[in-house]
């Protein structure tokens, strides 16, 4: 049976011990049956990060149920924590040997001496120049901290959370460094004299 | 595979938009936009923002797919 947000709220702030203990419980129980079935696919979450991250959401959600604003289902506000929790430590472990400047220089070559032969020399030649004028508004268009990230993100697909981790800051501000980054190459390469209509045409 | 990354970067750049919201206000409105999308609930806000920065976003949109199966899970809808 679903409980509505005041029966979630009412309980866990109850006095009543059996009654708090029981909403707890039931708490832990959906989040990991949530949990297990989000990444039953995904072997990188293994048994323990998943125990982990709904132990510490129940932890989170239980000490800020004041801080819950009743926008959402109660259930769906406790699952956001935990299912961040996962990822977090999942990002965390899966790129705990990788550093930024290497993950930024696995970009470096593969956009320098692009080459793709399944297009048409015509083509290729477009594609060339653009790629040509990208590289040039990536280096001269993008501070280092702009540059490490954008590559990072596109190339080494590594995750914000963990650029963020490696930069000693937050994600919130990594999207803004990406966001600048992708205003300042999109104004370099309108003054280049590449339009949208121009790059899609050459990529398609 | 190359022209992948390439195309992403220059597509990130040509679609920018002039407001974008973060991680932080995606992450706040993260839990009613999951209701919003799995109960087609009425929304009290536009939540546009969030769903521009879910497309934007490869962080934010892999924990919001992972959230709506979770929820999917933990009510046995799936
Ligand atoms: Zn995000």
């Amino acid at each position: 049976m679903e409980r509505a947000n005041e029966n979630w709220i009412g309980s866990l702030k109850s006095d009543d011990r059996l009654k708090r203990d029981t909403a707890i419980a039931d708490l832990h129980m959906l989040l990991l049956r949530g949990l297990h079935g989000a990444f039953k696919t995904n072997p990188c979450a293994t048994p323990t990060i998943i125990e982990d991250a709904a132990q510490e959401a129940l932890l989170r959600v239980t000490a800020n149920l004041d801080s819950f604003r009743g926008e959402s289902k109660f259930l769906t506000w406790a699952m956001k924590i935990a299912i961040r929790n996962v990822y977090s430590e999942m990002r965390r472990t899966g790129w705990k040997d990788i550093s930024l400047d290497q993950a930024s220089d696995v970009g470096k070559p593969l956009i320098e001496n692009f080459a793709d032969d399944s297009y048409s020399p015509e083509k290729l030649s477009r594609q060339a120049e653009i790629i040509e004028k990208l590289w040039q508004a990536i280096n001269e268009s993008l501070t280092e901290k702009q540059k490490t990230a954008l590559l990072a993100d596109f190339v080494a697909n590594m995750p914000i959370e963990e650029i963020a981790r490696k930069m000693g800051t937050n994600r919130n501000a990594v999207y803004k460094l990406l966001y600048d980054a992708r205003h300042n190459l999109r104004k370099h390469l309108m003054s280049a004299e590449i339009t949208f209509d121009d790059m899609t045409k050459a990529f398609s | 595979m190359e022209l992948e990354y390439i195309k992403q970067i220059l597509d990130s750049a040509y679609n920018i938009r002039p407001h974008e919201v973060g991680c932080d206000d995606c992450e706040e409105e993260m839990n009613e936009y999951a209701d919003y999308v799995l109960e087609e609930k009425q929304l009290d806000k536009p939540l546009n923002l969030i769903k521009d920065h879910l497309e934007l976003c490869r962080d934010c949109s892999e924990e919001f797919q992972s959230l709506l199966e979770a929820l999917n899970s933990a009510t046995g809808k799936k």
